[in-house]
Parts: structure tokens; sequence; C-alpha cells
């Protein structure tokens, strides 16, 4: 007998060796197919992690792109105010440059007795009475960009004339042309940053329909008052206030005639027009170190918190009504399963679970917020939430469904279903088929509901939220892979139409502009009723996540 | 993907032989040949060269029917054959008159218990303690297997040799 036993193994040996069959050419077209699939999964693995960065440089972008525009905006209508009678300086597309440049020159000015002129040579003006000498140093070659503006004087009446034209030459003969020594200088290398801005301070302080003094006239020729007549109505004027309308003919106190040097020729014209450079800048002097008069004292205080308009008021950005905000939420999930009615062995809640990995779940929406008292805000809105669940290779059995017939059935988290293999026999009760994997998608329409509390620090915003989320169900299906065919089910049983989870976010906003606002949140989620019924198992979904949105203020 | 091809090509014949003598029927088999296939594209990179490719891919072949036998082994064989004895029959003669393929299919009529264990100790020469533990049996049981099989296949192609079809199941 063992001889025969021995006789069978050899006979079938050498029948399988010469043997040779070929497959089908299907199993290669099949094999093809899930090797390109595989292929574009990889490739959409690989970039998934990027688009959370996307995302976020995508709003950073935009919210920077705003601020920008918003900036530009404001500057350019700055500009349009401060326009009549201002030449800018070489930096004129640099609003806080004008600010800092005039905060350096009232600094400079802080004490009456110094004086920085622009030539280029800082004068010292000692003594208030006929003493008074005028000692020049030469700071050298690197501050001759830094000359005033001036103008060609052309008469002894006093004449004013308008500022030259970009790149037009200047000329500067003074008092003693008949020296024919002028002086020439190029628009190009004009400092204007102090006097731009008390143009521009005079305005704010709701003075643009008085006359200007001296060379901030209203008209758009800048005039400076120069020559010897000039000067004279400069001194005339000294703490004086028009009759008509109260303001001031002379920002410069009386005081300051004490100031004013001896002196002739070329030296006479740069002292001149310092001192009206340093009474200009006074105007945006700080009141503290202001040594002048009252009237003066006045004008600086205004153009001093004129200054600070330039700068939003945080709290004035923040909402007093409503606040729409659409988001976008990357959700890590994780599902809670217990045993509920497991009819069949495959039904058993460990072996479910440890077939599912759930993917991070995409959350789009939009968000209403309102004001209900002072720091507590109702929330609100509508969003969509997709929840994806891979399942790997699983044995499906033949059950009998609904209505009777026997069906390959898939048990879920997220519910259960029958499938009919096309390329298979009718299946008889418990055959099984091996799948090679399988995605289950659902997806809900959320309203959330819910309280915000607010604070501010500046352009931020803090809002700890909590949230109730009804969830409803819009759509639902199972798809799986065989090796030879794919099937996809819209049908699936066990699950609820509707759930509830609760949200406990930390909402960080940036007032980028009064109306908009950039915001993110981590938030956690968690389960308040499970989202499958008659299922073999049943499900509670809990995610931790990041929501960015924007946000408009109306 | 040409490399692909071309490994395919090369292989799929012995591949598939090995699939024929694992599983019930051809369509089983062409099922085992494409998940052994793709299990072999997805981790050719761990092939180490220490043996040769055509044994390693012979192993997830069998790897991959064994894992379709374990989702099956709830299912018992019912065997209804009559008694009948080999004649003294040269293996030649039998060869020429059954013919490879019918034999074959003698080896997936078998149950698929017995098939795993005939397939395992006469193909790839395993022995019994080792195809105990790859099936989770006792090593008896793998002995008692393979004597039913034997048993079973030499009635076949007894009853073969008669003209007779013979069902196992």
């Amino acid at each position: 007998m063992d001889e025969q036993l021995h006789d069978i193994d050899d006979l079938f040996q050498s029948a399988v060796k010469r043997h040779s069959e070929l497959p089908t050419d299907n199993v290669w077209q099949h094999l093809e197919k899930n090797l390109q699939k595989r292929k574009v999964t990889s490739i959409t693995k690989k970039y998934k992690k990027w688009r959370w960065v996307a995302a976020a440089l995508f709003i950073l972008s935009v919210g920077l792109a705003i601020y920008t525009i918003q900036l530009t905006w404001r500057y350019k209508k700055e500009v349009n105010e401060t326009k009549p009678g201002i030449i800018n300086s070489t930096n004129r597309n640099n609003p806080s440059d004008k600010i800092e440049s005039s905060r350096r020159s009232a600094n400079q000015v802080t004490s009456p007795n110094t004086v920085t002129g622009e030539t280029g040579k800082q004068k010292t003006l000692i003594g208030n009475n006929g003493e008074d000498k005028v000692r020049e140093r030469n700071e050298g070659a690197a501050n001759k960009n830094s000359i005033m503006p001036t103008l060609t004087n052309e008469g002894k009446n006093g004449d004013t004339h308008p500022y030259p034209s970009k790149g037009e030459d200047v000329r500067l003969p003074g008092k003693n042309n008949k020296n024919e020594k002028q002086q020439i200088i190029t628009q190009s290398s004009i400092s204007h940053g102090s006097s731009a801005l008390a143009a521009k301070n005079y305005k704010n302080n709701n003075l643009t329909n008085k006359p200007l003094p001296y060379n901030l006239q209203k008209n758009n020729d800048a005039k400076v008052v120069t020559g010897n007549s000039d000067f004279e109505i400069l001194e005339n004027n000294m703490g004086k206030t028009d009759n008509k309308t109260g303001v001031p003919l002379s920002t410069i106190s009386s005081a300051q005639k004490d100031l004013i040097p001896v002196s002739s020729g070329k030296d006479e014209i740069d002292l001149k027009l310092s001192l009206i450079r340093a009474a200009l800048q006074l105007l945006t002097m700080e009141p503290s170190v202001m040594p002048y008069s009252n009237i003066t004292y006045s004008v600086l205080r205004k153009s001093s918190t004129a200054n600070k308009n330039i700068r939003l008021t945080p709290k004035s950005l923040h909402p007093e009504k409503y606040m729409a905000s659409i988001f976008y939420s990357g959700q890590i999930v994780s599902t809670d399963l217990k045993a509920n009615r497991p009819d069949f062995r495959e039904d058993n809640y460990l072996q479910i679970k440890n077939h599912e990995k759930n993917r991070v779940s995409k959350i789009i929406g939009l968000t209403l917020t309102r004001k209900v008292i002072s720091n507590l805000s109702i929330v609100s809105g509508i969003s969509l939430s997709t929840y994806i669940t891979d399942i790997t290779r699983k044995p499906l059995v033949a059950r009998k469904d609904n209505s009777g017939r026997i069906n390959y059935r898939i048990s879920t988290s997220s519910g259960y279903a029958y499938y009919s293999v096309k390329a298979r026999p009718q299946p008889a009760l418990a055959d099984s088929i091996q799948t090679l994997s399988s995605t289950s998608t659902v997806k809900y329409i959320a309203v959330p509901l819910g309280l915000q509390y607010n604070f501010y620090l500046g352009r931020f915003g803090f809002t700890p939220s909590f949230l109730v989320y009804a969830n409803f169900k819009s759509t639902a299906n199972i798809t799986t892979i065989q090796s030879l065919e794919h099937t996809y089910t819209s049908n699936i049983e066990g699950l609820k139409s509707h759930y509830f989870d609760g949200n406990i976010g930390l909402g960080i906003d940036y007032y980028v502009k009064k109306k908009i606002v950039i915001s993110l949140i981590p938030a956690a989620r968690f389960g308040l009723s499970a989202a499958t019924e008659k299922n073999p198992v049943v499900s509670q979904r809990h995610s931790v996540g990041l929501m960015a949105g924007l946000g408009f203020i109306f | 993907m040409q490399s692909q091809t071309k490994l395919y090509n090369l292989f799929m014949q012995q591949m598939f032989l090995v699939c024929l003598r694992y599983c019930n029927n051809r369509e089983e088999a062409e099922e085992v040949l494409q998940e052994g296939f793709m299990k072999v594209f997805e981790f050719i990179h761990q092939f180490n060269h220490q043996g040769s490719l055509e044994g390693w891919m012979r192993q997830i072949m069998i790897h991959c029917a064994f894992r379709k036998y374990r989702n099956k082994r709830s299912l018992h064989p019912v065997v209804d054959i009559t008694t009948m004895e080999i004649a003294g029959t040269a293996q030649e003669e039998i060869l020429s008159r059954l013919g490879t393929k019918e034999l074959i299919n003698m080896i997936q009529q078998l149950p698929p218990a017995y098939r795993m264990v005939f397939n395992l100790f006469v193909f790839e020469k395993m022995k019994h303690r080792e195809i105990a533990e790859m099936l989770g049996i006792a090593e008896g049981t793998s002995k008692s297997n393979l004597s039913a099989a034997r048993y079973l296949l030499q009635k076949a192609v007894a009853f073969s040799l008669q003209s007779s079809k013979i069902n196992f199941k």
C-alpha cells in the first residue's frame, strides 16, 4: 500500500511537471488597473500632507494681500490730503519715514537754542540778545543730501514762489546775488519730511479751510517766505492770530524772535530758512518738550494726536454686530465602537475595528456670530463634513438580506451593506469572498449652535467657544474592491439619519482690517449620540483638528 | 510598468501552475495569481537575492492560496467514493491515458485541508511539523490528511482509468 501511495506522489509530480497552462488575459488587465490605481493613490498620499500647508499659506497670503492693499489705500489717501504745498522727499513712498523724520527733527530742536539746519551745517545760537553768534560746524559732504527746499528769490518785496517741479534746478541767489554766487540744488536731493507732515497735521486739526501759516498755503502752490521782507512778515506775525479765523498767523511764538540771528548774505538766508523749518518742525513736537506759547502748544498737541490717527484704534476693529466666517477644517477622527447586536461571527466589533482606519476628515462651512452681551456671542451656521474610512482586506460572507436574497454582506462602523458580485455565481449561504480593500464615505450637513466668549488683545481676539452640532446624513456609500471587480453601493443600513456632537474650541482671531478677520481655531469634537442604530456595532465619532477661517464683520 | 509586464510574462506560467494546484478551480487560481503578483510588485524591493526569485514568488503564491484556504477551512469535506484500487498500471500509461490536466483536476477536487497538506508535502517538500505549524493544526492531523489525500487520489485515478468521474464533495 505504501509503495502504491508513493507511486501516487511521483505520478502527480510528473503530471505537474509536464503540464503547462496559461492564465487568461483578464488577469494582466486587472493587474494593470490595480497598479495604475495604486500609483495614483500613492501620488495622492504624497501630496496629501501638503494640503494643510497650502491652505494655511493661502489664507495667510490673502490676509497679507488685503492688509497691503489697505495700507496702500490709506497712504494714497494721506498723500492726496497732504498734496497741496508739499514736495515729497526721495522717501515719498514710505509714510513711516515721514513720521520718523519729523520725530527726529523735533528731537533735534528740543533745546530752544539749537536749530539743526538743512544745509548740512548745524548752527548753534548762543544767547538771546545782540551778542548772538552763529557757529557753524561743517557736518561733511555726507549731509549734503538733506538740504532744505528753497526757491528762487526774485524780488525783495516778499513775493513767494511755487516749489520747482521734480528734477528742476533751484537757484538760491539770496540777497547777495550780485556776487553771482548761486547755490544749485536739485529737487531729488531735497528732504521735506517735516514740512510735509506739518502741513498734514495742520489739516488734521480741522484747519483745512483756514489759511495755513507761511509756507503751508491752502492752494496747490507751496510757498516759502524768503528774503528780508518775508522775514520781517514772519517777525511781525509772531504770536499773532488772524482776526477773522482765530488761526495763528505764525506757529512760532514771540519767544522765538530772540532766536533770530544777526547775520547777512547767504548765511542769513540759510539761517532764516532754517528757522522757518524749525518752526514747522515744532508743529510735530511732543507737548512735553514744548517751551513755547499756549497757542503753539495747542496746535502741537493736536498735531501730535493727529499722528496717532494713522494707526487704527484696536477697539474699533472688534465686531459690534455680526461676523460671518468661511472656514475649512481638517480633523483627525477616532471612532469609539461598542458591541451592539453581532448577528454573525464577522460582526465582532474588534474585527470591525481592526480592519478600519479613519482618514483625516474635511469640514467646510460658514459660521455666523452675533454679539449678545458685552463679551458673549451666539454662534450658528452650516457646514459639510466628510468622513472617509478605509477598510483593509477582509472576508465578506454571504447572508440573507432584508428581501430574503443571499448576497455578500459587509459590516462597518458606519453601517452594513449587501453586495451581489457579478463575476461570481449566486452565492450560497455562508459562502465567502475576500475583498482587497473597501472604502466607506459618509457626508453630513451640520448645523452648529453655541456660545462664544470674546476678549481682545490689540489686533488679536481670543474666542473660546462651545458648540453643539446637529449632523444630518447627506450621502453614504461603500466601495469594495475584489480581485475581479469593484462594487459600489449607497444603500447603507444601520446608519442614523442624524446625530449630535459637541465642539470645544479656542479661536485666535487676527483683525487684518476693520471688517476682515483671519481665524485659527484648534478644536475638539466629541460625539454626544451614536451615529448608528440597529448596526452590529454602536459607533461614536470623536475628533481633534484645526480650523482656519476668514471672517467678515458687517 | 514595462518591467512589471516582463516579470509577469516570465513567471506567469509557473506561478499559475502553483495556483492551480492549491485552488479549487481555474477562476480561483486566477484570483490567487492576481493577488500574488500584486504582492510581488508591491514587495519586490524586499527580495534579498539570497534565494531564487522564482522560489520567492512561489512562496508568495502559496501564502496567498493559504489565505484563501483559511477562509474556507470551516467547510468540511464530504467524501463520497466507492472503494476501488488501481490495478498495477504503469505511471506512463496512466499519464498517457488520463492527461496531466485531468490529474491536476483531481488535486483541485480534493477537500481544501487535504489539498493543502498534499501540496505542501509532495510539491514543497515540507515536513509534517512545518505543515502543522503553518496550517495551525496538529502534526498527527497533517499526517492523517496526507494519507487521506493520497488515498482519495488513488481512488480517483483508478476510477478515471475506468472512464468514470468522481466527485468528492
